[in-house]
């Protein structure tokens, strides 16, 4: 699979396939901006006080990988929150189109 | 028989009383004292006095005409006479006997007459006198009538109704208590009355000219203002009324005054030809606000507003609806029937006006000297009582105007009853002498007082001046009910059924005066954006509609206006050129508005229920919006497709950490190249192993772009985390060649001559390699003059980097991806520098920049150095 592949799949996933590219683009855009959104209050919502500004930190020096690579570490179930929380956002859209 | 026995009507029959004769001067005794009648003496009274007689109006008048003519007897038969006098007096006799009881059709005076015949006065000289008589007759049997009438009325009100009167809390209830009793005159000394709504009305213009200042002794109601002795009631009558006008008086806060002034106001409603000039009328006196029944009050502003949003709507989308329709004041209780047709109409004649056609006959009803109009409800406002008798607050007026509630959608509208009939306190007021006669039978004095009827103008019974001002009044029975009052205060519109009256679309532009308050209203209510969306063309509103739709992340700071931040002129003038939004479109549109909403609903709950550095992150989830937009379009495109590409295989959605911490760093644009290009490193190092070449793509990515940047991005992390999963799960994004990337260009960037001609990745390769290195070069030989830039207002950091490295035409030879490469490193670099304290986002007029640090100066991985936590 290609990434024309996998961008038709997302697009057929969206139901904006037949959308004129201004909008297809648009919805993919702000899409990603709410998956990045609530990635960030899924972080804020597990992690302990003392984690919480640990990871502030290591993402203010830059050290983004190491500051989620932590986190995983440290609860386990992040991965699978964040991948949740892509579907759920692409499911409130899809819902919400029909 | 008398010429009278030819008339049908004479009233009751009234049983004569038996005669005595009349004083008669016989004949001998009339030859003896007086030689009459003679020849010449007849002559005389044929030729002069008899056809003056039959000129007389009145039986008085007849017999002075008599005197007059010197005539002392009249000649009966067999030559006696009778005196004048003596017959004036068995006239009046006669009268008496009838005890104002019209005389029956056997029984007119020459009937009963006992003196004998008249003799050569003649016929005519008896039938004008029996015709006076009779007219005479008819005249008291009328008044007798009147006075058993008042009679009656009295022994009512004494009997019943006054103990009632003696117990009222207050003017109000007073008089509603008699209209309740069906007595709508108050009687008084000589058979007369006075309406009790004129009494009413004397009162409320007596409380207004006070002003709030408490009479003194003298200085009462009913020593300034004559009604006559008021004998029905007594004196008792005056006391309750002066004590109940003084409690008035002493409650007469800002509620109380407001309450009487509208009472007053409401009088003049009917007259009202327009609807500014009601609202004008209504608002006299300072009235600021409507009293309801419940003792709330509606205030005038606020039906305004009312008015102006139902014509407004009306305006738009015409239900046909009237305006009390779709008007809730709590039922409206309080303002009455009278009230609300008159502004239901009123709205409703400016539209007509306006369309000139005459649907509603409204416009046939505005003669207030047209008579005809006076008929069913065209009763004037101030004439309306209330019919229950229930306890209400002192002053309540409003049941009082509620009351009469007949149908709006039945009745005429016929509101202007003639002023002749009515009297309109303040506003009939004529002079009458030295005093002014402010209602029919009331007159106010000047100052100086004077308790005698006379020079009070008090008017003596045979004047008759009080019953002809009252009009008639509609059945109690045929007046609806008050409706409920559920929540008097609430204002509201409500929808209604459509009613038979018709909605025009120009009822704005006929408006008159109140047009410009809705002008005034809107401006005033909408401030600047009003005007400043008035200078907005279409084009532009709709556009910038799409954009809030699609971007809808509010912007907390500025924004620089460069080219590739935000909102981006080309993506302005593209949606601004656009061809109207489809319905599917809009439809996405408003699921991703939906999402939106829903992610900000998360984050302000997560921000309520958060505290300390948890909360710190929340509070940069904005921040990672706003950079996130500030990225090129294709950029934030790429990123997606990279993100949710994750589970558009079908394969289980998973994002790991690394994966994750790529596509934040691209997101925040947080050195997205160096990040790509370590993801490129690791995807190259993969797919070497696996022997691929894709060594030709980290050469053209870095090489300034051959390919779109949204397809690079999607591609590089799709590779880069595919080359993290496990290999049983991400297979599928191994195998791209240069052929596929561009094929999945969503946002095609231009691309080099050099590379767009390559017709193998080997050419591709060695290309961008050489571009790459020119690049490289000319950076390090940026042009050395305009160094030092200082910034003005307005300016962004973007376009003034731009500006500079333009100067060097090989920098404006590259692509534009390219070019923002180079830009975003001169920023990095500047960030780094820290040239700005408040961050490159918030530069200011006055500040300066030295390029000639940066020139040629700038570390290959400074894009490092930027992170998604820094502002």
């Amino acid at each position: 699979m290609n990434n024309a592949h996998i961008t038709r799949e997302i697009e057929e996933r969206l139901a904006i396939a037949n959308l004129p590219e201004d909008i297809k683009e648009a919805v993919v855009i702000g899409l990603t901006e709410n998956i990045l959104k609530r990635t960030l209050i899924v972080i804020a919502k597990i992690l302990t006080g003392d984690e919480a500004l640990v990871f502030t930190k290591q993402m203010e020096s830059g050290n983004i990988e190491e500051a989620l690579t932590n986190i995983t570490r440290k609860h386990p179930e992040f991965n699978a929150l964040v991948s949740q929380t892509v579907e759920e956002v692409l499911t409130e859209f899809t819902d919400k189109l029909r | 028989m008398s010429f009278f026995s030819s008339f049908g009507n004479f009233g009751k029959p009234k049983t004569p009383t038996p005669k005595t004769p009349a004083p008669v001067i016989s004949a001998e005794e009339n030859l003896e004292t007086d030689p009459f009648p003679t020849n010449y003496a007849r002559m005389m009274f044929l030729l002069e006095i008899e056809p003056k007689l039959r000129k007389a109006k009145t039986f008085i008048e007849f017999f002075e005409i008599l005197e007059e003519g010197r005539l002392k007897k009249i000649p009966l038969e067999k030559g006696a006479s009778i005196t004048v006098s003596a017959l004036m007096d068995e006239i009046k006799k006669y009268l008496e006997e009838l005890h104002g009881q019209m005389p029956a059709q056997g029984d007119m005076f020459f009937n009963t007459f006992t003196a004998g015949e008249i003799s050569y006065a003649g016929k005519s000289f008896k039938d004008t006198l029996e015709q006076l008589i009779f007219k005479e007759a008819e005249k008291r049997a009328e008044k007798n009538e009147k006075v058993e009438e008042m009679s009656a009325e009295n022994r009512v009100i004494e009997l019943e109704i006054k103990p009632r009167l003696l117990q009222a809390k207050s003017r109000l209830e007073f008089f509603r208590i008699l209209e309740s009793e069906n007595i709508r005159n108050i009687p008084f000394s000589g058979g007369n009355s006075i309406p009790a709504e004129t009494l009413n009305n004397a009162i409320i213009k007596y409380i207004l000219d006070l002003k709030g200042k408490t009479p003194s002794v003298g200085e009462m109601f009913f020593d300034v203002v004559s009604v006559g002795e008021v004998q029905g009631i007594g004196q008792e009558f005056k006391d309750v009324l002066n004590r109940l006008i003084l409690k008035e008086i002493a409650e007469a806060g800002e509620d109380r005054l407001c309450r009487v002034t509208f009472e007053s106001n409401r009088q003049n409603l009917p007259q009202a030809k327009t609807l500014a000039e009601f609202l004008r009328l209504l608002s006299e006196g300072g009235l600021q606000k409507i009293p309801l029944t419940s003792g709330d009050f509606l205030e005038i502003e606020k039906l305004k507003e009312s008015i102006l949003e139902y014509i407004l709507k009306q305006e738009t989308s015409p239900d046909g609806s009237l305006f009390f329709d779709t008007f809730i004041v709590g039922e409206v209780s309080g303002i009455g029937q009278k009230f609300k047709d008159i502004l239901n109409q009123l709205i409703l004649k400016n539209n007509e006006e306006d369309d000139d056609e005459d649907t509603s006959g409204f416009a046939d009803t505005q003669d207030p000297n047209d008579e005809n109009n006076n008929v069913g409800s065209a009763l004037p406002v101030d004439q309306e009582f209330p019919a229950d008798n229930q306890s209400q607050p002192a002053l309540d007026i409003s049941d009082t105007l509620e009351n009469d509630t007949v149908s709006t959608a039945s009745r005429p509208y016929n509101f202007i009853a003639p002023k002749e009939k009515v009297g309109y306190v303040g506003v009939m007021a004529t002079t009458a002498g030295d005093q002014s006669e402010i209602a029919p039978g009331i007159f106010v004095k000047p100052p100086v007082l004077d308790l005698s009827n006379e020079s009070l103008g008090f008017h003596k019974p045979d004047e008759g001046i009080v019953i002809e001002a009252v009009p008639a009044q509609p059945p109690l029975e045929e007046m609806e009910r008050p409706r409920v009052s559920s929540n008097p205060s609430s204002l509201k519109l409500r929808p209604t059924e459509p009613s038979h009256h018709p909605k025009g679309s120009r009822i704005l532009r006929a408006f008159g005066k109140l047009r410009k308050e809705v002008v005034d209203f809107v401006e005033e209510k909408e401030g600047k954006i009003a005007k400043q969306v008035s200078g907005w063309g279409s084009n532009f509103r709709n556009g910038l509609n799409r954009l809030i739709a699609k971007d809808p992340v509010p912007k907390k700071e500025p924004s620089p206006e460069g080219e590739t931040f935000d909102v981006h002129p080309e993506e302005i003038a593209s949606i601004l050129t656009a061809s109207p939004t489809s319905p599917e479109s809009h439809k996405a549109l408003e699921a991703l508005s939906s999402v939106n909403k829903n992610t900000d609903n998360l984050l302000q709950n997560a921000l309520e229920t958060t505290t300390g550095a948890a909360k710190t992150i929340l509070e940069k989830v904005e921040l990672l919006g706003e950079k996130f937009n500030r990225l090129p379009k294709s950029v934030r495109y790429g990123t997606g497709i990279a993100i949710a590409g994750l589970g558009a295989s079908g394969a289980p959605l998973v994002v790991p950490t690394l994966a994750l911490a790529t596509v934040f760093r691209v997101a925040s644009g947080a050195g997205l190249y160096a990040t790509l290009h370590k993801a490129l490193e690791n995807t190259y190092a993969k797919e070497e192993a696996a022997g691929r070449k894709v060594k030709v793509l980290r050469k053209q990515v870095m090489g300034a772009g051959a390919i779109t940047v949204s397809a690079f991005a999607g591609y590089a992390i799709g590779q880069y985390i595919s080359g993290l999963f496990p290999t049983d799960v991400a297979p599928h994004t191994a195998g791209l060649d240069v052929g596929q990337i561009e094929s999945a260009a969503s946002a095609p960037v231009p691309v080099p001559e050099v590379v767009a001609s390559a017709a193998t990745t080997t050419q591709i390769e060695e290309v961008t390699q050489v571009a790459s290195e020119q690049m490289a070069q000319e950076a390090v030989a940026a042009p050395a003059h305009e160094m030092i830039h200082i910034v003005v207002e307005s300016e962004n950091l973007w376009t003034i980097v731009k500006d500079h490295l333009m100067q060097s035409d090989t920098f404006a030879a590259l692509s534009e991806q390219a070019r923002n490469i180079e830009i975003s490193k001169y920023l990095a670099a500047i960030q780094e520098a820290k040239i700005f304290p408040h961050g490159i986002d918030n530069i200011h007029a006055g500040d300066t920049i030295d390029f000639s640090q940066f020139d040629g100066k700038i570390p290959e991985d400074i894009l490092k150095q930027v992170n998604l936590f820094t502002k």
